[in-house]
């Protein structure tokens, strides 16, 4: 019941996604020319860029695709084209705790394991949802190597994310290095907290959705 | 498109106007023979400024023992580099027997731009080698909460003036070999989402292309002699190195297939850095757990390792104009200026800080200090290890790339 009424909804919410963005990246370009709001509309997106034969922001939106994008390999975990946020999506930062790592390390804690399956099943049950995972690092390492090392923690979060089922095209991952603290203290406590991958939730803005109890 | 436009005139204004104006041939050319001491080249030469005003020899002053001079007072130098404003700056170079090397004026520029020319000729006539006093410098400088800018500026740090105005987060300046167009990464906001993307801009007319903007990490942005572009891209899964052949574009490689992929690992490979003949791409990767330098042909091929003795963790390698050397960052406790021959074996520490990029000479690099609360540049003259750190900017400030 539930994937028939998806595949309704999700075709008109793409479509009018899509619209949104269309419009928008042509005010938004004038700042920097040739930077597509998303590879997959870049050639339809009204900067006159012709690069992207996909005509559907979103794929084909296929249910059992959960929705997301058809493209990329999902061999890596990770698809090559940005994730595509349509504009009637809202950004919830706050819905889940964020994971930590050890100094200089992107290995998962078996103690965050128990966040990340819930991460992963609130992304089955709303298969509209995306995520974007960041990567974060404490100023204990250099700003390139930190800008890396950011990227690694979180595709070994998004990694996770689809070994338990989570399709990769609705992940993105994305990298601060060092220049995001959530604490500007030396403490050892400040660096610990500052070395971390947040959840970032886009959800359509319309529609119930349940969030998880925290 | 208005905005664009104002932007392209600002950036153009500042290379046309900013750039520090040629000073023209020196005059007058008093031609003596000087005597230089046997141990000039690795100790820090003793030179005294007589007669100059206090704006003049603040800049020679910083100049010279950015290049290995020390300022000490007449009677204890080995050259004596005397002066004054008369219609534009005069000076003349001489040993402590009175030996005059030159005797010049400096028409032209500003004030600042005539004692950089003196500078260099000092210089010129002690070492035989160019001088750099006339060069720039990209880093980048925090701006805002979560904002910063691409810079440019005198090498001294002098004239700083914004090439981007996104008032979002940046990084990774890079010059192209030839200096007339830059790469950054930058966290530019589009489709909602603050993807990296690698942005080339033209100096001279401030056009901006997107040279990468895959899923994940877009990052690195170094070109070589022969107009291939390396970058760190996690589109695959983890960051990688790749490189763009001449005259390849993204936007007619949106899944980058025509890119050539250096390494395959599941490691952090990070801080790309050419080889002056452009055959060599050098960067930081792991194996067994272990952090290092490595090269790959520019063709592709093994990772070669660089080994850097004595220092731990190398990172944010930069590969001399000569090709002798590689400086880097190591890291053990703090960060460490370090210096290997590009071969590898022996790692010298230069200076305690971060990212340091080569002058032309081969002789000075520019480096990243943190300070409480803001980071700071600093020149460190590698020989004779004598450290200089320009003067603050308004925000923390690092990520420095020396240009010519």
């Amino acid at each position: 019941m539930r994937l028939m009424m998806f595949s309704k909804v999700v075709p008109l919410m793409v479509f009018i996604g899509f619209i949104s963005i269309g419009c928008k990246s042509s005010k938004e370009n004038a700042a920097l020319t040739k930077i597509p709001t998303s590879v997959n509309n870049a050639g339809v997106g009204g900067n006159g860029n012709t690069g992207g034969d996909n005509s559907n922001p979103l794929g084909p939106g296929n249910p059992g695709d959960n929705g997301g994008n058809s493209g990329g390999t999902d061999i890596g975990g990770n698809p090559v084209e940005p994730l595509s946020i349509p504009e009637n999506y809202r950004e919830e930062r706050n819905v889940f705790a964020s994971v930590h790592f050890d100094y200089d390390s992107a290995e998962l804690r078996p103690g965050d394991m128990g966040l990340i399956t819930q991460v992963a099943e609130h992304l089955m049950q709303n298969p509209a949802h995306m995520l974007l995972v960041e990567g974060h690092c404490d100023e204990r390492g250099t700003e390139e190597y930190n800008l890396s090392l950011g990227e690694r923690r979180a595709l070994s979060v998004a990694e996770e994310l689809a070994k338990l089922g989570v399709t990769v095209s609705r992940l993105g991952t994305q990298s601060f290095g060092e220049k995001v603290p959530v604490s500007d203290s030396n403490s050892k406590e400040s660096l610990a907290k500052n070395r971390r991958g947040e959840f970032v939730l886009f959800m359509p803005m319309t529609g119930v959705v349940e969030l998880p109890q925290k | 498109m208005n905005k664009f436009r104002i932007f392209c005139l600002s950036i153009f204004t500042v290379v046309f106007l900013f750039k520090p104006t040629h000073v023209f041939a020196a005059e007058g050319d008093g031609g003596g023979r000087l005597v230089v001491p046997a141990e000039v080249r690795n100790k820090l030469i003793p030179v005294a400024l007589v007669g100059f005003p206090p704006g003049v020899s603040s800049v020679l002053s910083f100049d010279l023992e950015v290049m290995g001079c020390k300022i000490v007072p007449e009677g204890d130098a080995s050259f004596v580099v005397e002066g004054k404003i008369e219609d534009a700056l005069v000076g003349k170079l001489s040993d402590k027997t009175g030996n005059v090397e030159f005797h010049r004026k400096y028409p032209g520029g500003t004030v600042r731009d005539q004692a950089h020319a003196l500078s260099n000729d000092v210089i010129k006539a002690i070492t035989g080698k160019p001088g750099i006093a006339h060069t720039q410098i990209l880093f980048k400088m925090k701006t805002g909460a979560r904002a910063e800018e691409v810079f440019l500026s005198d090498y001294d740090g002098h004239q700083p003036k914004a090439l981007t105005s996104d008032k979002t987060l940046v990084g990774s300046p890079k010059w192209s070999p030839k200096g007339d167009e830059i790469f950054y990464t930058s966290w530019l906001k589009r489709g909602g989402l603050e993807n990296t993307t690698v942005v080339r801009q033209n100096l001279a007319t401030g056009s901006r292309d997107v040279m990468a903007r895959y899923r994940g990490l877009n990052t690195g942005g170094a070109l070589s002699p022969q107009g291939f572009l390396a970058m760190i891209l996690s589109k695959e899964g983890s960051p990688d190195v790749y490189v763009a052949p001449p005259a390849w574009e993204f936007m007619k490689d949106l899944k980058g297939e025509n890119l050539n992929r250096m390494c395959k690992t599941r490691e952090e490979e990070s801080g790309v850095s050419w080889s002056p003949d452009g055959q060599w791409l050098c960067f930081a990767t792991r194996a067994r757990g272990k952090r290092m330098l490595v090269k790959v042909a520019a063709q592709g091929g093994n990772m070669i390792r660089i080994p850097t003795n004595g220092v731990l963790n190398p990172s944010e390698p930069s590969w001399s104009h000569d090709g002798r050397w590689i400086a880097f960052t190591s890291q053990m406790g703090g960060f460490n200026v370090c210096v290997v021959p590009a071969q590898g074996g022996e790692a010298k520490v230069v200076a305690s800080g971060e990212g340091p990029t080569w002058a032309t000479n081969s002789r000075n690099l520019i480096f990243t200090r943190r300070g409480v609360n803001k980071r700071r540049l600093a020149i460190v003259d590698v020989p004779t290890k004598q450290v200089k750190i320009l003067p603050a900017f308004d925000g923390s400030s690092s990520q420095p790339a020396w240009g010519k």
